[in-house]
Parts: structure tokens; C-alpha cells; sequence
């Protein structure tokens, strides 16, 4: 894949929007059997992600977007583990995960931007900036102790962009039983229990 | 049970003064050179916010302070949505100037020129206008026949009732094109905030007292606040039901 100019990760009229104004939309899809698209902010966007979402899709409304310096780490793509929270989710989106609880873990999660001209319309499709891996979720509404202030409710989703998931089952490596589990067959793990830590083996020499 | 959205009657609490504004959130995006600091939004197209303050019930009659404790027992914990009237009375796009609220209504007979049999008549906005073209949901820009020799001038406050949302609330932002046609005017406009839900050609566009479905501000209450002689001067902050 080559870099630079000539490959247009970002299209040119999305850069030159953006030269212009900082009015940008932020959508995030989490790809469950029926994908979760959300855009950051109050009203309900018909957009799509191009290649993935079909036409006439519609990011729903989810909310303020809580903390900025941690959509920047997500879009560089440092962070090996990711929480992400919303805050003032509708009860309608929330309703839509608290009744299916659903599976998340393993999903695959887009974050990406679309700018927005003076009138609020998306100058091109959602530009994907990072992908992860959903790990858990949880759902959060702390018990109301103060009655003068609103009560929130938060939705935290762990996610990665590395290899740190939860998802991989949790074996004891390096052990004959789970190796032949995993790969009848293999005999790659037969020998370890005969080794202690920091035994130098050579290698075999004929 | 589903509850039907009620209306806020503003003749039962008359307000001393209101406050409307469609907000939008933005974080600061740095600074430029002459040390100014750059917006960048990121919630798109914002929140209609509408507040009402100094109600005065008066002790006319208890009817007035019981509707108020009643829209509390509605309202209060933020949960059910009221259809609340904005007062843009001054400037709606009235033939002539605004002077009463008499200027917002015409009353009409029957057909055969005969009013009800208690002399009353029917009552109709003295303003009417409807959708001149389909538009998607989250349109920014939207053409709007108005009728009679009314003109737009950017910056009324209209409504339009949807089929599922409900009554919400929309401002013209600018005016792209005027259009003069037989007893109207075709404006194609730009609205704040965009389309809530799609509208098609003929929908109605009300901009005398227009409605917006809304919930009580989170965190804010209708307390039965009275003094001696049950004076009360109440207020009720609203946001945009979701």
C-alpha cells in the first residue's frame, strides 16, 4: 500500500473542508448482527461508512462525547487498551443495548470523522481513523444520592487496538494438553515440562 | 399507557420573560496568532433550549397555581415530554407589525357567513406556510411556501409537527432564494437545527407560537414556591426531548 500523495486515505475534498472549518462529525459503529452506529451529538445523520455500511444508513443520535484527549489517543492509535465513556445517552439507545446485552466482545469497532459544511450537512462519507476490537462494556448509573443534580448515566466501552484482548481464550501455554487442543497433532509442546526456566538448550547437532 | 403530549398553556402561566436559544456544544481548537481561540464543534447542529421565568400566577383565580403544581406533577424527574409554545410572537412574519396577540389569529364563519350559534367563529393563524419541497432527515437547507404577502427575513422561529418526533422546533439561519409566485412566496432557507426527521412537500410550517416537544432540564424542577397571598414567581427551564 503506498504512502503519500497518490494513495488518498483521507479524500481531497474531505482535507479541503477541513482547511476551511473545524465543524466535524464524530461516528463510531460498533459492528454487532445489527451494527451500532452512533454519531456524537443530538440529531440523527444518515451517513455511511463507504464499503461497509449500506446506503440509507442512519447514525443515531448517542450523546455528548465526553473527553476529547481520549479520542486522540484513539485516533493515533497508542493506546493498547481503550475506554471510552458517553455521557446523556437517549434512553432509547440505551434501552437497545440493556435489553439484548448483547455479545460484544470480538466486534469489530470503527471510529471516524465526516466533516460538516455551514449548514450541518456531511461533505463526504464517514473517513474511517481507527479501527478496534470491543472487549466488554459496561453500563453504568450511579445511585442518585443528590436529587438537585441530574442523575447520569454512563456506557463504557473497553476496546483495543492491540492484542491485549479478552476474548483469547486463557490457556496455560506452552503445555502439551492445550497445544493438542488447539492443534491435534502438534507435538511442538511436548518437551517443555522436561525444561526449568533459563535452561540453555542447544540446539540439535548432528 | 401511552400518555398523550400535553401543551403548555402560557395563558395560565403567563411569563415575564423567556429565553430561547438553540445551543450547540464546541471545545476550543487552539489559537491563531492574534491569540484568539479557534471553535471546533463537534455535536453537530444543536439543542433547542427554551426557558420561561417570572411566572406570575396571580391570585385571579387558583385555577392558574394549580396548573402550575400540575405541570410539575408532569414534568418533574424530567421524564415525560410537554409541547411547549414559544413566544416569537414579535417576530413572526407578520403582515404588519406585531402590536397584540389579536394580530396572530383571524377568526372566520361558515361558508354561508354564519358564526356558531353562540356569535363565535373559527379560528385560523393569520400566518400559513407548508413545505415546498421533500427533505431528508438532518437537512440543513428546506423550501418553505409561505402565503399571503408575508416575507422572510431569517431569523424566525418555526415549527413543524413530525410523525414520530413530534413538534419541533427549527430556526431560519439564512435565505438562499425568494421566490414570488401566485399569493406566495417560495423561500428556499437554511435552517438550525437540521431536519430532526424527514419532511415531505405540503407539510404544515407553523410559525405563530410554534411548538416544540420538550422535557424539563435535568436537573431543574417546578417547586410550589409561593410567598404570602400566594404570590409566586416561578420558573421552568426546558431542553429538547430526545
Amino acid at each position: 500500500m503506498p504512502i503519500g500523495a497518490d494513495y488518498e486515505y483521507i479524500p481531497s475534498d474531505v482535507t479541503a473542508a477541513l482547511r476551511q472549518s473545524y465543524n466535524i462529525g464524530v461516528f463510531f459503529r460498533l459492528a454487532l448482527a445489527t451494527p451500532i452506529c452512533l454519531v456524537f451529538g443530538f440529531n440523527d445523520v444518515p451517513i455511511k461508512v463507504p464499503t461497509i455500511d449500506v446506503d440509507g444508513t442512519v447514525y443515531r443520535a448517542g450523546g455528548l462525547l465526553q473527553d476529547i484527549p481520549e479520542l486522540q489517543t484513539l485516533l493515533n492509535g497508542e493506546a493498547d487498551e481503550v475506554q471510552f465513556s458517553l455521557n446523556g445517552v437517549s434512553p432509547e439507545i440505551a434501552a437497545q443495548l440493556l435489553d439484548d446485552a448483547p455479545p460484544v466482545n470480538g466486534a469489530d469497532i470503527i471510529m471516524g470523522f465526516a466533516p460538516y459544511d455551514d449548514r450541518y450537512q456531511p461533505v463526504s462519507d464517514i473517513v474511517p481513523m481507527w479501527r478496534g476490537i470491543a472487549d466488554i462494556w459496561q453500563e453504568e448509573m450511579p445511585v442518585q444520592t443528590d436529587f438537585t443534580k441530574p442523575s447520569l448515566r454512563n456506557i463504557t466501552l473497553a476496546t483495543l487496538g492491540g492484542e491485549y484482548s479478552r476474548s483469547g481464550q486463557s490457556l496455560l501455554t506452552f503445555t502439551d494438553l492445550y497445544q493438542q487442543a488447539l492443534s491435534p497433532g502438534d507435538r511442538f509442546c511436548e518437551r517443555p515440562p522436561r525444561y526449568y526456566q533459563q535452561q540453555i538448550i542447544s540446539w540439535p547437532r548432528y | 399507557m401511552a400518555s398523550t403530549i400535553q401543551t403548555l398553556d402560557l395563558n395560565l402561566l403567563p411569563p415575564g420573560k423567556m429565553s430561547f436559544d438553540i445551543v450547540s456544544g464546541g471545545i476550543e481548537g487552539g489559537r491563531n496568532l492574534q491569540g484568539f481561540g479557534a471553535a471546533i464543534t463537534v455535536t453537530g447542529a444543536g439543542l433547542v433550549v427554551c426557558k420561561y421565568t417570572g411566572i406570575k400566577t396571580g391570585t385571579e383565580s387558583p385555577s392558574h397555581l394549580r396548573y402550575l403544581s400540575r405541570i410539575a406533577r408532569i414534568l418533574n424527574g424530567g421524564v415525560r415530554t410537554i409541547n411547549v409554545p414559544i413566544m416569537s410572537d414579535y417576530i413572526a412574519p407578520l403582515v404588519s407589525a406585531f402590536t397584540s396577540v389579536d394580530d396572530l389569529y383571524v377568526t372566520v364563519p361558515h361558508d354561508d357567513d354564519t358564526p356558531f350559534d353562540d356569535d363565535s367563529e373559527y379560528i385560523q393563524p393569520t400566518i400559513t406556510a407548508r413545505v415546498g419541497a421533500d427533505a431528508a432527515l438532518n437537512a440543513g437547507t428546506i423550501t418553505i411556501i409561505l402565503d399571503g404577502t408575508s416575507t422572510l427575513e431569517g431569523g424566525e422561529i418555526f415549527s413543524i409537527d413530525h410523525p414520530t418526533k413530534g413538534n419541533r422546533v427549527y430556526s431560519i439561519s439564512d435565505i438562499d432564494s425568494a421566490t414570488p409566485g401566485v399569493e406566495n412566496t417560495t423561500y428556499v432557507v437554511g435552517i438550525r437545527p437540521t431536519l430532526r426527521e424527514a419532511v415531505v412537500t405540503d407539510d404544515n410550517v407553523n410559525f405563530i407560537r410554534p411548538l416544540c416537544q420538550m422535557r424539563l432540564t435535568p436537573g431543574t424542577s417546578i417547586p410550589l414556591d409561593v410567598e404570602a397571598w400566594w404570590d409566586t414567581s416561578a420558573e421552568i427551564s426546558f431542553i429538547e426531548a430526545a
